[in-house]
């Protein structure tokens, strides 16, 4: 029987996600030995994102370009498959997140229809991160206030660093279920997104805290669901 | 209608382990909740393609 655990918001977490570099397949090599470890490793287990697909057999079948292969390590890329391991970071100083999607209603009724008739349109999505506001997490290079930003920090030795405003692109993984027990269920959302907006300040007696919207971009975001093993 | 081409068409992805431990894609099947029915790209040989309408036409005795 499949997980169906009532998840409740301590289940779940934000994190950021990095790419490794992409990693072209040969038709012999394990994604294990593709991260840069022994076959068997599991150096290459974990999810890849796809950049590129064999026109036959691709180790990622169906999936698309764009999508993440969650990968056992001992998994074989035929040449034409290339893809980039996932590195994934603790949103630290988020306290709670949500994405919502809501489709456009398109009125079509005819003159004969006695109930007005819709089509669903394309559907719009957005989401907001509320965090904390943490010294050296909030403000650290490419975090949230440096979407918005720029910022200098001066360390005990003397050392200034400066960080001009972040513009990577920004990918998260929405995780509604964290878990690397056996048999339970790891699912996410993974998507794009742009950060809309950031707080500073403070109210006397209540903790800093920040909102930040944001909408997505790039490829449409994927859920994703792992029976762990 | 293919199963493939249905607008509730479910892909499921099948690896299988070889006697190097290594795993390679063996099977898609795509399934259609409202046709009732699963068909297998041919990835290797013990599973055979079948479209629907192979199915169907199987099931009526009719070989033609």
């Amino acid at each position: 029987m499949s997980d169906q655990t009532r998840l409740i918001g301590d289940d779940a977490t934000l994190e950021t996600i990095t790419f490794g570099v992409e990693k072209s397949g040969d038709g012999t090599k394990t994604f294990d030995e593709l991260a840069g470890g022994a076959a068997a490793s599991g150096a290459g287990k974990g999810f890849w994102m796809i950049t590129a697909k064999a026109a036959t057999s691709s180790i990622f079948g169906s999936l698309s370009v764009g999508d993440l292969f969650p990968a056992d390590g001992d998994e074989v890329a035929v040449v034409g498959d290339k893809a980039k391991l996932l590195s994934a970071e603790v949103f630290a100083d988020c306290s709670g997140w949500s994405a919502s999607l809501s489709a456009g209603e398109v009125e079509v009724s005819v003159l004969s229809d006695r109930v007005k008739k819709y089509r669903k349109s394309k559907a719009d999505g957005e989401g907001s991160i509320k965090g904390v506001f943490t010294l050296g997490i909030t403000t650290a290079a490419g975090g949230i206030l440096n979407q918005f930003m720029k910022i200098v920090k001066k360390d005990a030795t003397g050392t200034i660093t400066v960080s001009d405003i972040n513009s990577q692109p920004i990918y998260i993984r929405g995780v509604v279920r964290n878990t690397d027990r056996s048999g339970e269920t790891y699912a996410f959302m993974f998507a794009q997104i742009e950060l809309f907006g950031t707080k500073l300040g403070a109210d006397m007696g209540a903790k800093q805290e920040y909102e930040s919207k944001f909408r997505f971009i790039g490829a449409d975001p994927v859920f994703y669901e792992q029976e762990i093993a | 209608m293919k199963a493939k081409n249905a607008p509730d068409c479910v892909i499921r992805q099948e690896y299988k382990k070889g006697a190097d431990g290594k795993k390679t894609l063996s099977a898609i099947i795509y399934s259609s909740r409202a046709l009732g029915r699963e068909e297998i790209e041919k990835l290797e040989p013990q599973k055979t393609a079948k479209s629907v309408r192979e199915i169907r036409r199987e099931e009526k005795g009719d070989e033609s």
